[in-house]
């Protein structure tokens, strides 16, 4: 198997024929330069992969119109043929010289384009990439009222741009990679120098390379891959559409990482309070933001919560109640047939169901069936005397809530939890409640991400400097001076004064 | 890598707060005042008073040798066969202190949540969460404690208000009318509530601050000894000298008496359940933790989870052997008492002075 | 791996097919909210138990029945006892969380043993809300359960027994007792005082107390006597006052009252009672002339209800350490709190002592608000 390229034109291009044989995109243009000693060169490209203006008007023409070339007989060259190519004639932006077949054949499938010369051992390569891809648009899945509308798209380097662009700092740097056997996707890592801590770095860097899978479809294959704990229900890499979000959490010390057709960046280490933040929080007025991060814990007891008491309280402990509620509620379940438990999870199934047909569907018809299907279901069954009215009152309220929380993955893994919950609340009442969110806790304050724990900033490590000012409460941004300590960040102070310090 | 591998002083203090509060909240304010009277919280107070120079030993041994563990420090310092036996009646106490908190719980749980639910179940559900949490080394459970904590105190706090609605505080008179001469008897009973700081020995190796950690401790038993007398006199204010004596559990019953239909605040007492249960697991889980080091310290293991299952069908046979809560009380209670003395005054006390005058002997 | 999780299964479905012991769904429970214990006087055993408990289907939007009570009632050798058999007549489980109300039937209360048991069992059931009030029955605690679901001041969800009591914030001619105070106020000082209630045409009327003394009943008292007793304690808190003004009678509305105690002891115990009430001037008399607006005149206003007020006041007082020997005023409580080392004196003998004590009141009524006329 030839590994290198030979100075036979004729054998190089069987090679690379050989090896591309059934792939009918790959195109061999072969020209040849000179009036009388006529230079035989070989393009390689894959069509479809390149754009061909750029191909057509840098590299083929100006091999065209190039004198020395042309008149390659009557002198002999100051320099070599290829530096003459190379260095004089194409006028494309980056050139590469490549003579391992292996890395010509990944130029090739990359979308570069590779020029195969007579009697040269070596072969060109530049950058050609163009291929029809989506343009900048809003992210879907996280709008906000106030702040930028662009995000990632399935591109790389599109996505690695709208990150420099916020950061135009000369400590940010930027590590390609390529995982996956036959995917080659690449990764991206980027980090801020003077911030981040390097320990941290490595880490990355390791679990990145001890990777050895086929192929990397989405940064959630990578990111199943890397954490540090896959059989928890709960995410330990952030993951955002948004540029912002990624510059905000290079900021603050944290590693992003790219993944190619992949608009999700992951961002690492996560923790519970930076998978309950939202962007939203720091452009809206802090009062607002104060208010509507106590709601999001609330949202978060309510979604894992609430079905599980209402089955504990029904069904073994109807004294924990004020008289008057538990009369009504009594009252309310007079014929139905089943007991607390099955109607709950009939309910919850029912809603899943619901949520999920509204997801395979999109457009108008995806939300239409969630309202009429919730609404006519849950109508029809109070109607019909099989749930009771609160029940769906509360599984209503648990679904919502669990849409208010920023992170999709945490709301999936608290709805896991909320089952098991059902079900020791089925068994134990109260007691069993209790006991699961006993254990759910353990599970999350043993849990770590990339070496940070999962629940700091609430644990109290530390000198408690920015923790809890920007999880629990959200404190006016003239007030978060210093990092969030979790990161372990070198440089700790993010801003020096605002206007009325400067007045001092 | 961020040093979470060192306990903050915070969650120090959080510790001794979680692990020391623990089932002498419930019927604290009702032995002691059986002995005591209305000056109850006179015994509380010195009671915990006591406690404090025992801690400061305890620190002071880790500051004689720093950088080493406790088992470290006991075998260097008293000598192989010594410190076994030390060991061995630590062990013990261990064992019948987490027998005695399952039973307990299990019976409160079956009284007032769970009435046809078998004991059985409920002790075993309870210490097979807790061993998942003592499976994990002290930073996790310092963490743990560091949530918990807030609950603590945010609870005591809602006792305040709610029953500020009902309580007569001039049933705390007459002052120092009591009997003194019972004082020692009744300090004896409280000190027992306080127990569960031995902790501190196998989690100041680990924290970082090394000078903070001494404060952090003591104030996390002010702390405690504040709820433990906000507790007695919220309870004599609201009962009077002889129901309190009458009854078993004044702090449920104080919860119980809160009844604001009106502002539809009724039947907290499935709110306090929850709170208990927190409470217990926050006392049991340390000494759960602790008992499996030593035995991993005796057998020479590396990790200390290889015991904590197997330490369970000892300790669920333990704790359904007394027949009801007296005997409980008589059987398990006693034991934990008298070995509590050796293990948590004598055993620091003695490795301090035998390893100070050491070291002095060393440097000679 | 594949073996934990079978055991997982199988553990699973054991404890959900053999296991939720205590699930009992709440539409199967029942809630008394009054229980009534008598004597039984005929033959068999030792009690007549009545329980009343609302129809759930008649509560809510869908009520589809229209008996809003129903009251079952049982005879049983024991209160605990009485509930067990009465399990036997009712489709569900009673639960007796929500219970309000515990009426004790007049030929109960005269048994001292009985009521000692009975208190103790209510103390010391976990289940049982401690803040159940308890009334006398001037006959029957059942005929009085019975009587209620007649009554017009029907509340479906917590009985119209509980409702009255529960709103008697306003008026001071009987005072609510839970469980627990009937307790307390026996172990501080043996004496409390429970209220009576009778049915009254179609209506319920509550008034006055019945005074234990050592869980064992004495005696009665009235309406008015009981706001002299409330007076004394310094815990009324609305009350209407008639006097005798120049041939007219005047109505003054109490809005607060504080009292001061104070002990002198020499020889003798002797007690001084300071009573002061503040008040609006409900109802005087149009007359021709104005003569509200005269200092002078409002001041003996102020007089003559200060003398019906301790008219009112020692009358009881003289019934409390004549008739009853009971000091059921908090003077006892007060000593043992504030002046411990004569409570050590005098407190073997307290009921004699309080007897023979004189006991001095003095009443200083005030009228601050007259209303919108002259």
């Amino acid at each position: 198997m030839q590994k290198i390229l030979l100075k036979s034109l004729e054998k190089n291009e069987q090679v690379l024929k050989h090896m591309f044989t059934d792939c009918d995109d790959v195109v061999f243009r072969k020209i040849e330069v000179g009036d009388i000693f006529k230079v035989k060169m070989t393009f390689i490209f894959i069509d479809g992969l390149v754009s061909k203006e750029y191909i057509a008007e840098h590299a083929i023409y100006s091999l065209f119109i190039e004198e020395e070339i042309k008149s390659f007989s009557l002198n002999g060259f100051k320099t070599s043929l290829i530096d003459i190519i190379s260095k004089e004639t194409l006028s494309t932006v980056d050139i590469k010289e490549e003579y391992r077949i292996e890395n010509i054949v990944d130029a090739i499938l990359s979308g570069d384009t590779v020029i195969l010369i007579e009697n040269i051992d070596k072969g060109l390569v530049f950058d050609t990439k163009g291929w029809p891809a989506r343009g900048v648009s809003e992210p879907q899945t996280e709008t906000v009222i106030r702040g930028p509308r662009d995000g990632f798209t399935e591109s790389v380097k599109v996505n690695m741009t709208l990150v420099r662009r916020r950061i135009k700092d000369v400590n940010l740097k930027i590590k390609m990679k390529k995982v996956g056997r036959r995917s080659k996707t690449s990764v991206a890592i980027m980090y801020i120098d003077d911030i981040v801590d390097k320990s941290l770095v490595q880490e990355v860097n390791e679990r990145l390379n001890s990777i050895d899978i086929d192929a990397v479809l989405d940064s959630s294959i990578l990111e199943n891959l890397i954490e540090d704990n896959y059989l928890s229900a709960f995410p330990q890499i952030e993951n955002t559409e948004r540029p912002d979000s990624v510059a905000a959490a290079l900021y603050e010390g944290r590693i992003a990482i790219i993944v190619d057709n992949s608009p999700f960046v992951l961002i690492v280490p996560a923790t519970i309070g930076t998978l309950l933040q939202s962007s939203e929080d720091y452009y809206t007025r802090w009062q607002e933001a104060q208010a509507v991060r106590l709601l999001r814990l609330l949202a978060v007891g309510l979604s894992l919560l609430s079905p599980a008491l209402y089955i504990s309280i029904i069904s073994y402990h109807p004294g924990l109640l004020p008289t008057k509620l538990t009369y009504y509620l009594g009252a309310s379940r007079i014929n139905v047939p089943f007991p607390a438990v099955v109607e709950t999870f009939l309910m919850e199934v029912t809603i899943e169901l619901i949520r999920e047909s509204g997801t395979r569907i999109s457009g108008p018809i995806g939300t239409t069936v969630g309202i009429v299907g919730g609404l006519i279901i849950g109508q029809a069954a109070v109607e019909a005397g099989i749930v009771s009215p609160i029940l769906i009152i509360i599984v209503a309220i648990t679904t919502i809530s669990s849409f208010a929380i920023p992170s999709y993955e945490m709301a999936a893994g608290l709805r896991v939890w909320r089952f098991i919950l059902i079900f020791l609340a089925a068994i134990f009442g109260l007691y069993g409640v209790i006991l699961g969110v006993i254990i759910l806790g353990t599970h999350l304050i043993k849990l770590n991400s990339f070496g940070v724990p999962y629940t700091s900033p609430y644990s109290g490590l530390g000198v408690g400097s920015g923790e809890l000012k920007d999880t629990l409460i959200k404190a006016p941004i003239q007030q978060l001076k210093e990092r969030p300590g979790f990161t372990n960040p070198r440089n700790k102070i993010r801003m020096r004064r605002s206007w009325k310090d400067a007045r001092k | 890598m961020q040093e979470n591998d060192k306990l903050s002083t915070k969650q120090i203090r959080a510790l001794v707060v979680s692990t020391i509060v623990g089932i002498g909240i419930l019927s604290l304010p009702n032995r002691v005042s059986l002995i005591q009277g209305n000056d109850g919280w006179i015994s509380i107070i010195l009671a915990g008073l006591l406690i404090l120079p025992i801690i400061a030993v305890i620190n002071k041994i880790f500051e004689l040798y720093p950088n080493k563990n406790f088992y470290q420090i006991g075998n260097q310092v008293l000598g192989k066969w010594v410190f076994y036996i030390f060991l061995l009646v630590w062990l013990s106490y261990q064992i019948s202190l987490i027998s005695y908190l399952s039973r307990n719980l299990g019976e409160l749980l079956k009284a007032f949540l769970l009435e046809t639910t078998p004991t059985e179940v409920l002790i075993i559900s309870f210490i097979l969460t807790t061993s998942y949490m003592s499976r994990s080394e002290i930073q996790i459970i310092g963490r743990a404690a560091y949530h918990i904590y807030p609950i603590i105190v945010g609870f005591v706090i809602l006792l305040i208000l709610v029953s500020l609605t009902s309580v007569d505080f001039t049933n705390i008179l007459p002052l120092f009318q009591s009997n003194m001469k019972n004082l020692p008897k009744s300090i004896a009973t409280t000190f027992f509530s306080y127990i569960g700081y031995e902790i501190l020995l196998f989690s100041i190796p680990f924290s970082e601050g090394k000078e903070k950690i001494s404060n952090a401790c003591m104030v996390g038993v002010g702390i405690v000894i504040l709820i433990y007398i906000i507790v007695f006199l919220l309870t004599l204010s609201q009962y009077g000298i002889q129901s309190l004596q009458r009854q078993s559990f004044p702090t449920l019953s104080l919860i119980k008496e809160i009844d604001l239909p009106g502002f539809f605040i009724e039947n907290l007492d499935g709110l306090v359940m929850a709170v208990w249960v927190l409470v217990i697991f926050s006392t049991m889980a340390p000494i759960y933790y602790s008992a499996g080091k030593t035995l991993s310290y005796l057998f020479r293991t590396k990790e200390h989870r290889l015991f904590i299952l197997p330490l369970m069908p000892i300790i669920y046979k333990l704790s359904l052997y007394p027949q009801n809560m007296i005997e409980l009380d008589e059987l398990l209670g006693k034991f934990i008492n008298y070995s509590g003395l050796v293990v948590v005054v004598l055993m620091p006390i003695t490795i301090f002075c035998v390893g100070y005058f050491k070291t002095r002997r060393d440097k000679t | 791996m594949k073996k934990i999780i079978s055991i997982f299964i199988i553990l699973t479905l054991i404890l959900v097919t053999t296991g939720c012991w205590d699930m009992v769904e709440i539409n199967q429970r029942l809630f008394p909210y009054s229980i009534g214990v008598d004597l039984n006087e005929g033959e068999g055993a030792r009690y007549v138990i009545t329980i009343s408990y609302p129809n759930i289907n008649a509560i809510g939007k869908n009520a589809t029945q229209k008996d809003r009570v129903y009251i079952v009632s049982t005879i049983a050798s024991s209160v605990f006892e009485g509930i067990r058999q009465l399990y036997t007549r009712l489709p569900y489980e009673l639960y007796f969380k929500h219970l309000r109300v515990v009426v004790l039937g007049k030929n109960l209360i005269e048994d001292e043993k009985t009521i000692r048991e009975i208190m103790d069992g209510m103390n010391r059931d976990f289940i049982i809300n401690k803040k159940v009030r308890l009334v006398v029955a001037e006959d029957k605690a059942k005929d009085l359960l019975l009587f209620v679901p007649e009554s017009k001041r029907q509340e479906v969800i917590d009985g119209t027994i509980f409702t009255m009591l529960r709103e008697s914030k306003d008026t001071s001619r009987y005072t609510p007792k839970t469980i627990t105070d009937f307790i307390s106020d026996t172990d501080i000082s043996n004496v409390t005082i429970v209220p009576r209630a009778i049915p009254n045409e179609d209506d319920i009327k509550f008034f006055g107390g019945a005074v234990f003394k050592d869980y064992s009943f004495i005696g009665n008292i009235g309406e008015i006597d009981n706001r002299g007793i409330l007076l004394m304690k310094g815990k009324v808190k609305k009350a209407l006052i008639d006097a005798h003004f120049e041939d007219v009678s005047i109505s003054y509305q109490i809005t607060a009252s504080k009292l001061k105690r104070e002990i002198i002891k020499d020889g003798n115990l002797k007690i001084k009672l300071k009573i002061e009430t503040e008040g609006t001037l409900e109802e005087y008399i149009q007359k021709e002339k104005v003569e509200a607006n005269n200092l002078k005149k409002l001041e003996e206003m102020e007089k003559a209800i200060e003398k019906a007020i301790k008219d009112e006041v020692d009358n009881i007082l003289e019934i409390l350490q004549k008739k009853y020997k009971a000091d059921a005023i908090g003077i006892g409580e007060h000593i043992s709190k504030f002046h411990p080392k004569l409570w050590k004196e005098v407190s073997k003998d307290w009921d004699q002592i309080f007897s023979e004590a004189d006991i001095e009141i003095e009443v200083d009524a005030k009228i601050r608000r007259r209303g919108l006329m002259q």
